[in-house]
């Protein structure tokens, strides 16, 4: 579905801040958010989101469908694409595990990052060609707005 | 009913990027089914084979989920807006999952040399065995006792692609032997589990899954495009059904079944050997062979059984080796012994003998005889709390408890009869016409056969405690230990 021009993910330096604080914010348990942005690979600003796990918040992460509905509403009414969503690993590396796998949409990006004894580590981008189709890693720049 | 329909990002694409499209319908099935013939190219991530919404798939009627209506028969009013909502979730499950470059047909990457490499120093797999493997595809029906071990074995085997069949949610007595889903799944549906634990076990092979029961309608389809078929059913009609469709596709289909301690497996490879009706012409009567639920299994057996069949399955890809083709393999836990039986097949058997009379999938119900009792009627039922108001108001109703003597041991209603299912037959003599019973047993699947079985013999004013035992632990009597 991606072109190999935007095989690269650009993340606003804010994101990135905002990611990273939130991130910490919710350790030990994983933290999530919607990812918008103007047009495909390029992510100008997250929606931190409560993560509605209610078993395992420490090792999974689930979006309410409301919440979903919300950002892409938020999106939708400013001319904006939701491009997907992050969420963090606590003392886990910023890979994407079977779980993030089997709930991925092609179409929309994974953004993974590591939390580690509280501290925001490595960030990571993925996507999936196809809905049966292993992850991609995809390039990653923090950019200045 | 002409409703708003609000397509979410990642399916726009597949709707000419559109945001919002009207259809109609007067309930939510009817404007899926509108929505999907305008726009031919969402069907497939909407909705499965036998046309039931996909699991990772919620819909939201102004703003309320659908499923705490009437699901897919919520009916519509005019102006309703009607939005698919992608399941968003994941996590970091447990460290040290790897990842896969891009997907290349049959050739394997350094990633996957260094994770296949005891099966590449073997002369007779070696790497062209692994791209063999790595071309293949097999279809697991269910993801259940021998599914699990199978589908593990398969996955990190590196079969290129593994489908699973199953449409059933992880309960918490699955988790004894059903090793492919944790306790955190508990409550959701089977298949997500499994593709969770298998794509995070083997990135590189492709996890297929069909969220449906197979049916006589979807059993071709879905099966048409693997290579081995592996049988992990716990009953009758989709044994026969996944036989006979198997038999028609001319695919193999590597055959598994367990009972307490005891397992037996076969692989019914069409014109090799023979197929499972010249094993068993006739399934049995219905209610006569308890199945797991009700007579209980080993934990590990699946284990035995299943990696039994996932050895077969390699095999027959890998072209190694003889195939129990024609064997049928008895194992039993308790004396920790194999046997083998000879298997002909049979010139008489109406599927793959020399004169068939079979040619088609068939009506596995009425085969099975499973569907006797809905004939006659649907079984008539009682939950606990209205059984308890009636016994208080002082009606004489007779229960009859037709589980079994060591789980009666554990739990049982006051003033219950024990009547084993398996017995009803015989004791036929101590029921009388013109009383009413209320049958029950753990969960109410027995108990329903037992409504058949004395249907069968004329009595007519029989009841079905809904829930069973469990049901009356839940909703009268909580201080009953449950099992």
């Amino acid at each position: 579905m991606r072109g190999e021009a935007s095989a690269a993910i650009r993340l606003a330096r804010s994101v990135d801040a905002q990611i990273r604080r939130e991130a910490a914010r919710s350790y030990p348990n994983e933290g999530c958010g919607a990812l918008l942005g103007p047009t495909q690979g390029v992510v100008s600003e997250t929606l931190a989101l409560p993560n509605e796990e209610q078993a395992n918040p420490r090792t999974r992460f689930t979006v309410s469908p409301r919440d979903y509905l919300a950002a892409e509403e938020s999106a939708d009414s400013r001319g904006l694409r939701l491009l997907g969503f992050w969420h963090s690993h606590p003392d886990h590396p910023a890979r994407p595990s079977g779980t993030d796998r089997a709930y991925a949409w092609p179409g929309l990006l994974t953004l993974v990052i590591a939390v580690e004894r509280g501290e925001p580590r490595e960030i990571t981008a993925w996507d999936t060609p196809g809905s049966d189709l292993p992850f991609r890693q995809l390039e990653l720049a923090i950019a200045l707005e | 009913m002409p409703v708003r329909v609000r397509i979410p990002t990642p399916l726009r694409p597949y709707a000419d990027g559109r945001a919002e499209i009207a259809a109609s319908g007067e309930t939510v099935a009817g404007v899926l089914a509108a929505l999907v013939d305008g726009s031919p190219a969402l069907r497939s991530h909407l909705l499965g084979d036998d046309g039931r919404l996909r699991s990772f798939v919620n819909l939201y009627l102004n703003g309320e989920d659908v499923r705490s209506r009437a699901g897919l028969e919520t009916s519509l009013s005019d102006g309703d807006v009607l939005a698919i909502v992608p399941a968003i979730a994941g996590g970091a499950d447990r460290p040290g999952t790897g990842v896969s470059p891009p997907h290349t047909a049959g050739d394997l990457s350094k990633e996957e040399i260094a994770r296949y490499s005891r099966h590449l120093i073997m002369p007779e797999v070696t790497i062209e065995g692994q791209r063999r493997l790595k071309r293949s595809s097999v279809l697991l029906v269910g993801a259940g006792g021998l599914g699990s071990p199978a589908a593990l074995y398969l996955t990190a085997a590196g079969v290129g692609r593994v489908g699973i069949v199953d449409f059933d949610v992880v309960d918490e007595s699955n988790l004894q032997r059903q090793i492919l889903h944790d306790t955190s799944w508990v409550g959701r549906p089977k298949l997500e589990s499994a593709k969770a634990r298998l794509s995070g076990l083997n990135p590189h092979v492709r996890i297929e899954t069909h969220a449906a029961a197979l049916t006589r309608e979807n059993a071709l389809e879905v099966m048409k495009d693997y290579d081995v078929v592996v049988d992990g059913t716990d009953n009758f009609e989709t044994r026969y059904l996944t036989n006979d469709a198997c038999y028609l596709l001319k695919k193999p289909n590597v055959y598994g079944s367990i009972f307490r301690f005891e397992g037996q497996a076969s692989v019914f490879w069409p014109d090799r050997g023979p197929c499972y009706r010249c094993l068993y012409p006739e399934p049995p009567p219905p209610g006569l062979v308890p199945s797991c639920a009700e007579g209980g299994v080993l934990g590990i057996l699946p284990g035995v059984v299943g990696g039994i069949q996932a050895t077969e399955t390699i095999k027959i890809l890998l072209g190694i080796g003889e195939p129990l083709v024609g064997r049928l393999l008895l194992y039993d836990a308790l004396a920790m012994s194999f046997d083998e039986l000879k298997l002909r097949r049979d010139p008489s058997c109406p599927l793959c003998g020399s004169a068939p009379t079979i040619t088609e999938l068939q009506d596995y119900t009425t085969f099975c005889g499973t569907g006797r009792g809905e004939e006659a009627g649907p079984v008539e039922e009682i939950t606990a709390g209205e059984l308890k108001r009636r016994l208080d108001h002082g009606e004489s109703l007779e229960l009859i408890d037709v589980r079994e003597p060591h789980e009666w041991a554990i739990c049982r209603i006051a003033g219950a009869r024990l009547m084993p299912l398996g017995t009803l037959a015989e004791r036929l003599h101590e029921f009388d016409s013109s009383r009413t019973y209320v049958l029950h047993c753990k969960s109410g699947a027995r108990s329903a056969k037992a409504v058949g079985v004395l249907r069968g013999a004329g009595f007519r004013r029989l009841l079905n405690l809904r829930g069973g035992v469990l049901a009356w632990a839940r909703e009268v009597d909580p201080s009953l230990p449950t099992y």
